[in-house]
């Protein structure tokens, strides 16, 4: 079966990224197909590059990222929740004059007609922070 | 953006349960449907709980802070979202009936509301 995620809460002190994230592994340990998670409103914090996470917790980013090289997970962050936010791809921080770029290597800006394909390619598409 | 295949068409049932104002969750749903709206995808906006209270006319945010909601809401239609729901239950907890709305919606009990899971392809709650 083939699934995608919609993930909405940042990565550190809030639960559901980690679930999601546990429950993509899961599926594809079930031998499914993880097409795409995309990454909305506050969820585009799970796509900076510049986090240091503490020592002994999830690093969610580096998480997501490992997961997408290894199964060719597309994982893609809204970009008008993430130019609100400070995650910006180097195409975003020279069009609008920022000092640097901040996503992380792995995912890509794109807009929400990315997860109304990933609705209408996936069977089954679940929420997480909803 | 590359564009989604539109061949396929999944009716999508946007769920909202939070308050305007003190998140950005109810503008994120309205802003989720009308993008399911603009690539042809059948969508149904439903208002359950304290989500109701984004509905209810003369709001006035502060202006130099947030956006207006009930101004947005006015132009779903033009989006494409016909279709809008609000929990009946809740409506009334909180002291409002459709005379208060600042849009038409459709008020759903509890019958309706189980029919609204039911008949969509996808349910995302926003």
């Amino acid at each position: 079966m083939i699934f995608s995620l919609l993930v909405q809460e940042s990565a550190v002190g809030r639960q559901s990224s980690h679930a999601a994230y546990r429950f993509a592994c899961a599926l594809l340990a079930r031998g499914h197909t993880l097409y795409r998670v995309f990454f909305f409103a506050d969820g585009v914090h799970n796509s900076t590059a510049l986090n240091c996470a503490a020592s002994g917790e999830a690093d969610l980013p580096a998480l997501w990222r490992q997961l997408a090289a290894e199964h060719g997970v597309d994982l893609v962050s809204c970009v008008s929740s993430a130019l609100r936010r400070g995650i910006v791809d180097e195409r975003e921080a020279a069009r609008h004059a920022l000092g640097a770029a901040s996503l992380r290597q792995g995912f890509e800006l794109s807009g929400l007609g990315q997860l109304v394909e990933a609705s209408i390619r996936s069977d089954r598409i679940l929420d997480f922070g909803g | 953006m590359s564009s989604p295949q539109t061949a396929a068409r999944r009716s999508v049932l946007v769920v909202c349960r939070n308050a305007p104002y003190g998140r950005s969750r109810a503008r994120d749903a309205i802003d989720v449907a009308m993008a399911f709206a603009a690539f042809d995808q059948p969508v149904t906006l439903l208002f359950l709980g304290d989500g109701v209270l984004a509905l209810a006319t003369g709001q006035r945010p502060a202006a130099e802070l947030s956006r207006s909601l009930e101004k947005l809401l006015g132009t779903l239609a033009d989006y494409g979202v016909e279709e809008v729901h609000a929990d009946a239950t809740a409506l009334a907890a909180r002291g409002l009936d459709a005379r208060d709305l600042a849009l038409p919606v459709r008020l759903a009990g509890p019958a309706e509301l189980r029919e609204l899971f039911d008949a969509h392809d996808r349910v995302l709650t926003v």
